[in-house]
């Protein structure tokens, strides 16, 4: 992303709990080092949700701000850093969305039309450190194991923040197929990605 | 009531954000008594959580970090009640000394006189209320002070059992002084006629010792542990009828186990005063 000092080397070898643990003695080159190695992801991760640049920004700086001040909200007993920061991020962005109504849901258009407005993103993840480009492709192998019909539905739940209803209107399905839809897609996404889900509760 | 087969139906559906509100509390009310269900909406959510890895990657805007970096830097002396107390903590056991205990004790004293000061402003016919509570805030904040410029301080997160809580409370205790607070953040609003209510737990029995209801969702409870005859294993807090229950009825909201100092695994800490002896090994500087 940028040039490094040396003594910002030290802090690319630290993990992701021990720059955490030095935020709560405000240690802002560890705040540094958690920007540059997670920053685009919870810019993209924010993105996906909210579909506006600017927005998307805003809500990064609210977020690491967050962060930066209350470092304490995140408890590593309950996973892995990175997940919870997604998982805030997602959260945060849904919150964001529903809030702003149905302008920013974008009913009416479909997952690809809605994939053009956005800026082309990095293909080959030259934005993200090896480690999680890494983690990036298994979620993604997955997911592509997943029936499209099964993985359409949970992404609207999750980055759509449409509810199982809302879901049911808007692909004029009954509810029972889109709630059985989002049973199977999960289960089968648990198991594919049991290996990393071990990682998760070690 | 929702039984174990209907909520299982939806935990997924929980996870992923898409039920409507009335759904999501039955289901939140189920997990909340049933440690089975709450275990597979963890795996759920935890599957749920990695799809946000799975997103487009883009590169955020540089000005973001720039910006970002800048309003951090710029905040690096801003302080925040009682966080702020436990963040100078390193520093004066270390190098500021009896300064930062100095620099806290004005801090308190200060925010004392403030609150002092915008109440006299009220009506006079309060004014012994006033001071009466007033008097009460000022023991309790010393108590505190007491307990963070202790030898022995030590801390812990009461963490939230849910992992979609955005609550936090820490637990800050010092065996020498028999006491300890809580301070908590983000609290939910309870419905009326319900309170928090804090427990110290062994693995066969719970002791009620505070109940509190959050102001703005943050809470600084001081606890008096002198009269506590065994060594709590753990500390929690449960949501309780209005005037607290004598043992939890609802599962933890928010739960941390104390580790045994290596010390104080056996023969102290039985015989009344000071009875709590536990050192949290991976907390504290």
């Amino acid at each position: 992303m940028r040039d490094v000092s040396p003594d910002e080397t030290a802090y690319t070898g630290l993990d992701d709990e021990e720059l955490m643990q030095r935020l709560v003695y405000r240690d802002l080159r560890a705040f540094r080092a958690l920007f540059d190695r997670y920053g685009n992801l919870v810019y993209s991760a924010a993105l996906r949700v909210v579909r506006d640049a600017q927005i998307a920004e805003d809500m990064v700086q609210e977020i690491f701000l967050r962060i930066w001040r209350k470092p304490e909200s995140y408890v590593a007993q309950r996973g892995r850093f990175v997940t919870w920061l997604t998982s805030v991020t997602r959260n945060r962005a849904v919150d964001e969305i529903r809030s702003r109504g149905r302008r920013f849901r974008h009913e009416t258009a479909s997952p690809e039309e809605q994939e053009r407005e956005l800026p082309a993103p990095d293909t080959n993840d030259p934005a993200l450190t090896v480690e999680l480009a890494d983690q990036r492709r298994l979620i993604l192998a997955a997911l592509a194991q997943i029936p499209q019909e099964q993985r359409q539905i949970i992404e609207l739940a999750y980055f759509g923040g449409f509810t199982q209803q809302e879901i049911a209107q808007r692909l004029s399905q009954p509810l029972g197929t889109v709630k059985t839809r989002i049973r199977l897609g999960m289960q089968k996404l648990r198991v594919a990605l049991t290996p990393e889900l071990k990682w998760e509760e070690r | 009531m929702m039984d174990c087969a209907e909520a299982i139906e939806l935990l997924d559906a929980h996870a992923l954000g898409a039920l409507d509100k009335r759904e999501a509390a039955q289901v939140e009310r189920h997990v909340a008594g049933c440690l089975s269900c709450w275990e597979e909406l963890g795996r759920s959510q935890r599957t749920a959580a990695l799809l946000s890895m799975s997103v487009p990657i883009h590169k955020a805007p540089l000005q973001v970090r720039e910006r970002i970096m800048a309003r951090a830097e710029r905040d690096g002396v801003v302080v925040r009640g009682p966080s702020l107390l436990q963040r100078l903590r390193p520093n004066w056991r270390t190098t500021a000394g009896a300064l930062g205990f100095a620099v806290v004790s004005a801090l308190v004293f200060s925010s004392f006189l403030q609150v002092q000061m915008s109440n006299l402003r009220g009506d006079k016919n309060e004014l012994g209320q006033q001071l009466s509570t007033a008097a009460s805030e000022l023991e309790q904040q010393k108590q505190i002070v007491a307990v963070l410029s202790a030898s022995d301080n030590r801390k812990i997160s009461v963490q939230p059992t849910s992992l979609s809580s955005q609550a936090e409370s820490v637990y800050n205790w010092s065996r020498e002084n028999s006491a300890g607070f809580i301070v908590c953040h983000d609290f939910p609003p309870l419905s009326a006629g319900r309170v928090y209510q804090v427990w110290f737990t062994t693995s066969d029995s719970v002791e009620p010792v505070a109940t509190f209801v959050p102001q703005g969702g943050g809470c600084q409870i001081p606890m008096d542990m002198s009269r506590l005859s065994w060594r709590p294993e753990g500390i929690g807090i449960s949501v309780e009828p209005e005037g607290g229950s004598a043992s939890p009825s609802s599962r933890w909201f928010a739960y941390a186990a104390f580790e045994r100092s290596p010390e104080g695994g056996s023969g102290r800490g039985g015989g009344g005063g000071g009875g709590v002896d536990m050192v949290l090994a991976a907390i504290g500087p």
